[in-house]
Parts: C-alpha cells; sequence; structure tokens
C-alpha cells in the first residue's frame, strides 16, 4: 500500500439524469484502485455537491453527464467552490460531452474531461498524478 | 442410445457418435494442431456461453429435441417457429424512429418530415422534466427544457404537437412512464381538439414504470403505487379505446443497462407478470388483459445468440400463458415484440461501422422472425441526437433487409440449425430457472423493492465493462483495430437554446389566460381518485381539457403517493 | 492554516476547518498529534450516540430521522459515518452519506464519512479524533455510525455516551450470537423496519439479552420498534435517547476510555523511550548471546535495568 494518504473522491451527478451504469462502474473501479469514493447522490445540485466536496475533504470531485447538461451546472458548481476555498480541489467531469465544449469547460476551471470511451486505467492514472502534483509528493 | 432408434433426422444416434469421434480424432485434430484456433476460448458476446467448434444432431439429441414438441408450426404453440401463420410474407415488420424534441412546434415539423420519408408510425419522447413530473418553469427543470425529448407542460404543447396533417398516421407511441395518466390523458384530449377519430389511431405507450425502478431511474413515485397508477391507466384504455397498446414493458431498457438475453427476457416477464396480476385483481379475466402486453427487446450484433433469444421469448411467453394463466385464446399466447436494434455496441469510435452493426442485428430480427415492429436505430446514437442523415441511413437498412436480403422470405429460415435449437433450447432452460427464482423471492414488485434486479444489473455492468478494458470481448474500433489518433466527434445535437426561453415564455402566457378558477376543483377531484382508490384517468382528463398543467397534476399525486428516493435504490456496491 | 490557526477556526465552529482538523487525524504523523494535544483539553460538550449494526439494517436512515428530530429541536449535529476498506486495496466505497443528503445545505449540520483505510487498530483512533474535533467545534449531538461486526466496531462503542444498536426482523442469528456473549454493548436496542414480518421474534429475544445484562438499580436497555422510511417510532426512539443521555450525564464511559487511552499511551512512550535503545543496546546484544549460549543464567538479564 502507498505511504501517502488514500486518495478520497466524491462522485455526483447534478440535474435530472438518473443513469445509473457511469457511476456504478466508475465507483467500483476507483475503490479496486484504493480510493476513497463518497457518493453524493443523484439529482443533487451545485450547492449539495460543493458543500459535500468541503465537508468530505476530497481531493477530487468527479462528475457524470450523460444527458448534455454540463453546460448548465459546472459553472455554477465551479464558482461555487472557488467561494468556498476549494480551489486545490481538483475537478473532472465524465460522460457525453462534445469536443467544442471542453475548452469552455477548462476556462472556467475544470481540470479534465473524460469522454465516453474512457478507460478506468486512464482515470485511475490521471487522478493518481494529479493528487500527488497538487500534494507536491513524489509518485508512488 | 438404442441404436434402433432412429430420430426423425434419420440418423442412427450410434454410428453418428462412432463418426464424429473419429472425425475429431483423424480429421480434426491434426488439423487445429497444424493450424492453432484464433482463440484459447469461443464465447456468446452476452451471455459468455462457450461455442464449439462444431454442431451436430447429437447435440438435439442431447437436449430431447423433438420437432413438434420445440418447434411446431407458424403460429401455434410453442409458437418458436413464429407467432403469426404466415410470417413476414404476408406482412412485413413496421418501421418507427424516436423523435420528439424542443417544443411541440419544433416536433410537427420533424415528424412532418418523416411521415413524408415514409414511416407511418411516429415515437415521442419528452424531456427530463416530464418524464420526472415537473412543469418547465419548476426550478429543477432549469437548463433540462426541452433537451432529452420534447416539453409537455400543458393540454397547449400536445396540441401544437400534432399540428400536421394526421391522416397519413395510423401510430403514435409516447413514451412518458410516471405521469402516464397526465400523458395518456392530453394526447386523448389534443387528439378530440384536432378532430382525429380516436378509433383511427393507434396509441401506444410502453407505460413501463416497472424497469424504471430498476434501470435509467424515471420514476417518480414509490414502486407499488407506480403500479396503481400504470394499472389505471391499462384499465380505462382497455375498456375505453381497446384497439389501443397501454403496455409494453421495455426489455430493450433491461438490455441496454446490461442485462443479457435470459436476464433481460426473465426480468421483463416477472415484470409483465405483476402487471397482469394487479389487473386479474381487479376482475379482469386472463384473455381480456394479456392480448395488451407488449415486449420491446434490445438486440446486439451476436446473430445467433440474437436470433436464439428472439426465438426463446416467444416460446417461453406462450408457456407461461398457457401453464401459469391458462389463458386460451391465440391473442394471449403469442407473444407481440417489438425489437430495437442498436440498443448496445453501438461504438462513438468509427461511428460509420455501426451501419454494418445495425445491419446485422437487423438481418437477425428479420431472420428469426417475430417482432411486429423493428425500431430503426441510428449510427450515430451514441453521440447525438437524430440527424436527418442517420434516419435515411436507417430507413435503407430496414428496406435492404427486406426487400434484397431474402431472409425474410420464408418463416424461420433458421430452425433446424443444430447450433440455433441448441442455443434456442438452452435460453429458454435458464430463462424459466431465473424466473421461478424471481417467483420465490414474491415476484418482481418484490425483488425491485429489495433491489435484486438492480443488484444484477450492477454486476453485469462491472462486468462488461472489465471484458471490455481486458479484451476479452472485442469491440472494434473500441479495444480492437483501433485507428490511432482518431478523431472522435461528438455533436449533442445542438438545440436551438431558444427553446427553453420560448417553452417558458407559453407557459406563463397559458398561466396567465386560462380559467384559474377551475384549477383548485379539478386538483381536488384528482385528490379525492388518489385516496379513494379510484381510476385516476378520468379526473385527469377533466383537468387537462381545462388546462391544469401537467406538473400541477403531478404535485398533487406526489403529495398523496410520496417520492420515491433515487438514493434509496443505490444498490450497495 | 497551521495547526494553532486550525485550531482557532476549530473553535469558531468553520467547516473547512471541522474537515480539515478530521482529515489532519486520518493522515496521522506528527500534526496529527499536535492536533491530538489540543482537543484533549476541550471538555465533554457534546451527547456522543454510536449506531451500530449489520449492514441492511437502515442504520443511515435512521440516523437522517435522528438529524431531523435533533434540527427541530434547534441542536447543531455532528455525523460520522464509518464503513470498512477493503483489506486487499485499501479502497472504499462510502455509501452512507447519500442517505442523509438532504441535511447537506444545512449549516447546523456537519456530515463526514470516514473508512478504517485496512488499519486495523486504526479505525477506532481516527473515530475517536473525529469526534473530538466535532464536540470542539461545539456540536451539541454527535452521531457515530459503523458497521456491528468485528473488534473495531466494538472500539466505537466504548468511545461514545450512548450505543444504540439497530437489528431488523428476520436477523435472528445475529442476535442470538449477541445472546451468547458475543457483543455485549447496546443501551438502546432498535428494531428497524417493523413493516416487515418477524418483529415479534426478534423483540422477544432483544428484551432476554436486555433482562440478563441489567443488574438491579442500573439502566436496562429499552425496546425499541420503528420503521426509520417513514418514520413511525421516532419520537419514541428520541425518548429512549433522552432518558439514557440523562443517565449518562457524567460520560462515565468515556471517561474510562479516555483513561485507557493514557495508559496505552504510557505504555507506548516508555517503549520508544526506554526499551527500544535498550533492545538495541550493545550490552543487551551482548548480555541475550551469552545467556543464550548458557554462558550466563538468565537472571544476569535483570542487571540491565
Amino acid at each position: 500500500m502507498s505511504m501517502s494518504a488514500p486518495i478520497r473522491i466524491l462522485l455526483a451527478k447534478m440535474g435530472l439524469d438518473t443513469h445509473t451504469i457511469g457511476v456504478t462502474v466508475l465507483a467500483k473501479g476507483l475503490r479496486d484502485a484504493g480510493f476513497e469514493v463518497i457518493f453524493s447522490g443523484f439529482k443533487q445540485t451545485p450547492e449539495v455537491v460543493a458543500a459535500s466536496a468541503l465537508q468530505e475533504d476530497v481531493d477530487v470531485v468527479g462528475v457524470s453527464s450523460l444527458s448534455g447538461g454540463h453546460m448548465r451546472y459546472m459553472p455554477h458548481l465551479l464558482e461555487l467552490m472557488r467561494e468556498q476555498g476549494l480551489d486545490d480541489t481538483l475537478v473532472i467531469l465524465g460522460g457525453v460531452i462534445p469536443e467544442e465544449d471542453i475548452e469552455a469547460l477548462a476556462d472556467i476551471g475544470v481540470d479534465r474531461v473524460f469522454t465516453m470511451g474512457a478507460s478506468m486505467d486512464d482515470i485511475v492514472a490521471y487522478i493518481r498524478r494529479a493528487v500527488a502534483e497538487k500534494r507536491g509528493e513524489a509518485l508512488a | 442410445m438404442n441404436a434402433e432408434h432412429k430420430p426423425a433426422y434419420g440418423y442412427s444416434t450410434q454410428l453418428l457418435s462412432t463418426s464424429l469421434e473419429a472425425w475429431q480424432k483423424q480429421v480434426w485434430q491434426p488439423a487445429v494442431e497444424a493450424q492453432p484456433e484464433r482463440q484459447e476460448q469461443f464465447l456468446t458476446q452476452s451471455m459468455r456461453w462457450d461455442i464449439k467448434p462444431l454442431y451436430t444432431p447429437l447435440d438435439l439429441e442431447e437436449i430431447g429435441f423433438r420437432y413438434e414438441a420445440d418447434l411446431g408450426f407458424p403460429g401455434q404453440a410453442p409458437y418458436t417457429r413464429e407467432t403469426r401463420p404466415t410470417g413476414y410474407r404476408s406482412r412485413l415488420w413496421a418501421m418507427t424512429q424516436v423523435t420528439g424534441f424542443g417544443t411541440g412546434e419544433d416536433s410537427a415539423k420533424r415528424w412532418a418530415y418523416m411521415l413524408e420519408q415514409g414511416l407511418d408510425s411516429l415515437i415521442i419522447e419528452y424531456d427530463l422534466p416530464t418524464t420526472n413530473g415537473y412543469d418547465s418553469d419548476h426550478p429543477l427543470a432549469r437548463g433540462e427544457v426541452c433537451r432529452a425529448g420534447m416539453a409537455l407542460d400543458s393540454l397547449q404543447d400536445m396540441e401544437d404537437a400534432l399540428n400536421f396533417p394526421l391522416d397519413k398516421l395510423n401510430n403514435i407511441m409516447s413514451v412518458c412512464n410516471a405521469p402516464q395518466p397526465v400523458n395518456l390523458a392530453m394526447l386523448i384530449a389534443a387528439l378530440e381538439k384536432k378532430g382525429k377519430a380516436l378509433d383511427s389511431i393507434r396509441l401506444m405507450m410502453p407505460n413501463a414504470i416497472l424497469i424504471e425502478y430498476t434501470c435509467v431511474g424515471r420514476y417518480i413515485f414509490p414502486p407499488k403505487h407506480g403500479l396503481r397508477i400504470a394499472t389505471d391507466v391499462i384499465e380505462y384504455v382497455i375498456r375505453n379505446h381497446p384497439t389501443w397498446a397501454p403496455l409494453s414493458v421495455v426489455g430493450a431498457q433491461l438490455y441496454a443497462a446490461r442485462a443479457n438475453p435470459v436476464q433481460e427476457i426473465a426480468f421483463s416477464f416477472a415484470i409483465a407478470k405483476s402487471y397482469i396480476d394487479a389487473l386479474l385483481e381487479r376482475g379482469f379475466h386472463i384473455d381480456e388483459v394479456a392480448p395488451y402486453v407488449r415486449h420491446i427487446t434490445g438486440i446486439d450484433t451476436d446473430f445467433f445468440e440474437s436470433v436464439a433469444k428472439l426465438r426463446a421469448y416467444r416460446k417461453v411467453w406462450g408457456r407461461i400463458m398457457r401453464d401459469q394463466y391458462g389463458a386460451q385464446k391465440p391473442e394471449s399466447l403469442r407473444l407481440q415484440l417489438m425489437s430495437s436494434p442498436g440498443t448496445m455496441d453501438m461504438t462513438l469510435q468509427q461511428p460509420l461501422n455501426n451501419i454494418a452493426r445495425l445491419g446485422i442485428q437487423m438481418l437477425a430480427c428479420a431472420a428469426a422472425g417475430g417482432a411486429y415492429t423493428i425500431n430503426t436505430p441510428l449510427h450515430d446514437e451514441a453521440h447525438a441526437l437524430p440527424s436527418e442523415e442517420a434516419i435515411a441511413i436507417g430507413a435503407s437498412i430496414h428496406n435492404i433487409v427486406a426487400h434484397e436480403s431474402g431472409v425474410a422470405d420464408t418463416i424461420d429460415p433458421l430452425a433446424g440449425s443444430y447450433y440455433v435449437e441448441y442455443l434456442t433450447r438452452r435460453v429458454e432452460d435458464a430463462v424459466l430457472e431465473e424466473m421461478e427464482k424471481i417467483d420465490a423471492m414474491g415476484g418482481a414488485l418484490k425483488a425491485i423493492e429489495e433491489g435484486y434486479f438492480q443488484r444484477k444489473l450492477a454486476e453485469q455492468q462491472n462486468a462488461r465493462n472489465r471484458a471490455i478494458e481486458s479484451g476479452e470481448r472485442k469491440l472494434v474500433g473500441v479495444n480492437y483495430l483501433v485507428k490511432p489518433g482518431e478523431k472522435r466527434e461528438i455533436e449533442i445535437f445542438r438545440l436551438d437554446d431558444s427553446a427553453e426561453q420560448r417553452q417558458l415564455e407559453r407557459l406563463r402566457k397559458l398561466r396567465a389566460s386560462r380559467d384559474n378558477s377551475k384549477v383548485q376543483r379539478h386538483l381536488d377531484a384528482v385528490r379525492a381518485a388518489c385516496r379513494d382508490g379510484g381510476n385516476l384517468v378520468p379526473p385527469i382528463l377533466a383537468a387537462v381539457k381545462d388546462y391544469v398543467t401537467h406538473g400541477e397534476l403531478c404535485q398533487v399525486m406526489r403529495e398523496e403517493f410520496g417520492e420515491h428516493d433515487p438514493n434509496a435504490l443505490t444498490p450497495d456496491i | 492554516m497551521n495547526g494553532p490557526e486550525l485550531f482557532a477556526a476549530l473553535l469558531e465552529q468553520k467547516p473547512v476547518a471541522i474537515a480539515k482538523a478530521i482529515s489532519t487525524a486520518e493522515r496521522g504523523g506528527p500534526d496529527s498529534e499536535a492536533l491530538f494535544n489540543q482537543l484533549f483539553g476541550v471538555p465533554f460538550h457534546s451527547q456522543v450516540i454510536g449506531i451500530t449494526g449489520p449492514p441492511g439494517a437502515g442504520k443511515s436512515t435512521l440516523v437522517d430521522r435522528l438529524l431531523e428530530q435533533a434540527r427541530a429541536a434547534g441542536r447543531r449535529v455532528g455525523v460520522l459515518a464509518v464503513d470498512p476498506s477493503s483489506p486487499l486495496t485499501g479502497g472504499s466505497i462510502l455509501g452512507d452519506r447519500v442517505r442523509m443528503q438532504r441535511h447537506a445545505l444545512d449549516p447546523g449540520v456537519f456530515i463526514r464519512s470516514l473508512s478504517n483505510r485496512g488499519h486495523l487498530g486504526g479505525l477506532s483512533e481516527v473515530t475517536y479524533q473525529g469526534i473530538r474535533v466535532l464536540e470542539a467545534a461545539r456540536f451539541d449531538l454527535v452521531l457515530v455510525e459503523s458497521i456491528g461486526i468485528g473488534q473495531n466496531e466494538i472500539e466505537i462503542t466504548r468511545m461514545v455516551d450512548t450505543t444504540l444498536l439497530v437489528t431488523i426482523p428476520g436477523m435472528g442469528d445475529y442476535v442470538q450470537a449477541m445472546k451468547a456473549g458475543v457483543m455485549e454493548f447496546g443501551d438502546v436496542l432498535v428494531i428497524n423496519k417493523c413493516d416487515l414480518p418477524g418483529v415479534g421474534q426478534v423483540e422477544k429475544l432483544l428484551q432476554e439479552i436486555a433482562h440478563d445484562r441489567a443488574a438491579p438499580g442500573e439502566w436496562t436497555p429499552p425496546v425499541v420498534k420503528i420503521t426509520a422510511s417513514n418514520g413511525d417510532g421516532i419520537a419514541s426512539l428520541v425518548e429512549a435517547l433522552d432518558a439514557h443521555a440523562r443517565v449518562a450525564a457524567d460520560h462515565a464511559v468515556r471517561r474510562r476510555y479516555e483513561r485507557r487511552l493514557l495508559d496505552e499511551m504510557l505504555q507506548r512512550a516508555i517503549l520508544n523511550r526506554y526499551f527500544q535503545p535498550l533492545v538495541q543496546s550493545e550490552d543487551y546484544q551482548a548480555l541475550a548471546r551469552q545467556v543464550l549460549e548458557r554462558q550466563r543464567p538468565l537472571q544476569d538479564l535483570w542487571s540491565l535495568l
């Protein structure tokens, strides 16, 4: 087991999209990679996600978006997180995200977008690398 | 095995067995040593069942296959060869397509175009606020209005949507699930206003609420109330519009959630039984009810597995109706099936490949027979809402399969194939076993409340993901024969962002211009029906005609029945 | 934020400080030790309730209801939801929070999910620290939810004022195991999901246990029937909890735990300060060798002390 503290990640689904497959598979995959996965729930508002991220002091917030509503709630979420001093928390977004939105998302502060077909290995590797960098640690 | 026994196909089992062994030792073994097989194991795509190099009459012997008992003839028990006596030779399957988005006006334009293209049936889907029981001006609706489908706040929207020549339209399928009685009422009221005789059009509503609790999650109320509401709709339609179709068990949705063929059939049938039992409790006879149960199945690219699945589907249905319910009418015993190719395996990468996949899937549907309607899938569905080109290609696939391939020109052409019959029986046996398990739990409603289906689906999702990531299961373009550096373009069919604004404006005007004094009376009547168990459709229909909104009606039901919390059904992962 | 700043912000009830303080405790190390020392000075403000029981008993839903009640009474509540992690990967899915999320925006509520991270002994230490953090932030009520199997979870019952044991009908085996003396805790015995059949059976078993355990004049654990999903029986449960709170007003159980902690800390200090240097010293190495070779008698070892 790595000497560094385990990576804590909050998984959230916002809006009215209740597809469960993505988060189910993701949660298990991240757990198998040794992360602590906190599930925020379905039909969450950005306010709830930001508050949960603060209380849980997570390293990463992961949002799953399958019905195209990401451009509405992601800016709001990032704004709330900034207001609450969560600038250091990584924010990743996965799901059905068109190429042309990726730049706009980066501009508002999303650290990484994973489109459909991203592999679990890629996601895990990215999170490990990014968190290690943030903590100023060498990768285990 | 008795050497004198001569099965219908004229071989002596003993002799054949010896010959097969000889072939295996003397011909196959050396050949496979000289040129090894491509894989260590060959497995069917979904069930992951082992596939042998060769199937022979001996495999049929093993399962005790008998022509009359296992196959029979089209239109008769056991229905394995076809539910209708003439198959596709008299009538091809109906071709349908999903549409419906934006405001009612936007939908009307698209539908007019499609009817011009020669389609005679429409499928209407609604946006997330609508399927979740909210009006477009509800806080939770913000940003979702008009996106996943059409926004339906009031009768006015339905009137706008049906604002095109309705004479060519024969069938409408309306997919609204949780607030189905409201949706039904709006359709009835709108059609009446347009002067379309209600018996000249066939309205089909999946009304498939129980499946929503297991996957996708477009439900509002707790499961047992969801069932009551759905039953009210079915009862109302049977008594008032007997030519309509008020129930489709959408197995395709289970399949999309990664259920395998056995699970799709078993869970679907268990769910169908819940509806049937609820109706029987209201005094219906099985033969009055069973003909109304339709099924929608998902199809993927494993050709033989799909064929076997379709044949087993109708064989098992016939058995259950006859043996468990004592149904007698052919309409009760003959499975009514819509096939939905493209439910799975449509890849984001190299989307044009999907056209090939859809061709194979459509071919499987046509060869296996039994589907009265086949949904037209679109090759760019993984990443876009329907474009006009995709619609046209989809229609062509139908026509090429129907008119160039020949598979629809005789009934059940794959019958007698040793592999197909073996596989069909295997699916059938596994389905019956799974259904026994669910019955032992107390039926589908209980299984849903205990999270059984959800757990099984979660297991399947994880397993499939692992199999694809490890490469054990090949998906061309995804983990096999991948084009490096392929630029993957996703387009969310960019909806005119003004759609939401336009919808809100319409709603605002409606609230201002309708007779608001009548609203409360209607809501009280609905509330009373919720409490005293009366059928919800009549008071809702009256309310809808006076422009009470969809959200207002759902809110009353929420207050009476409670809301079902999606987080309560999170499977313990 | 450095140590003193963090502690000050904690006393001011700042949510981000509460979160960081708990994380510090989870990480261990010198920062955590420093925090531990500071926290030790905080008096017992809070009523601390441990909620334990097997998986599937509906503990999270029950906690959600208790939150509702406490908030209605104007009490501030902190929640620690503890879940085990995989011994293989060290990872975990912490799914209790999901059922309490309607309180996520309530400034009078703080919810934190914890996992034992594969450390066998580590869980209870972190949980203890977590309780103390919440106490420093002056929450009136602290709820600690954990799964009631294994030694870890029993540890937790020793660091709270009141232990609530949650079972459901049909859990005969679990309750029988309790009866056999495997688990001796439970100040209030709850039967949840009383809409299911088999309530009477579990009730009888629990009452027998309660009766066996109580000495005359001592607290007899009441058996309370509830259905957390619709709120039935919650009012009676709150009454029972309040009654026990009066009995436990002296925080005797927690004081005992802290005494044990001090003893353990002393033991550890002695080990580090005296044992380690001695056992590594050349004198000991040489002497031990000679004793083992039978060149010197065993008793000569004690000359080192």
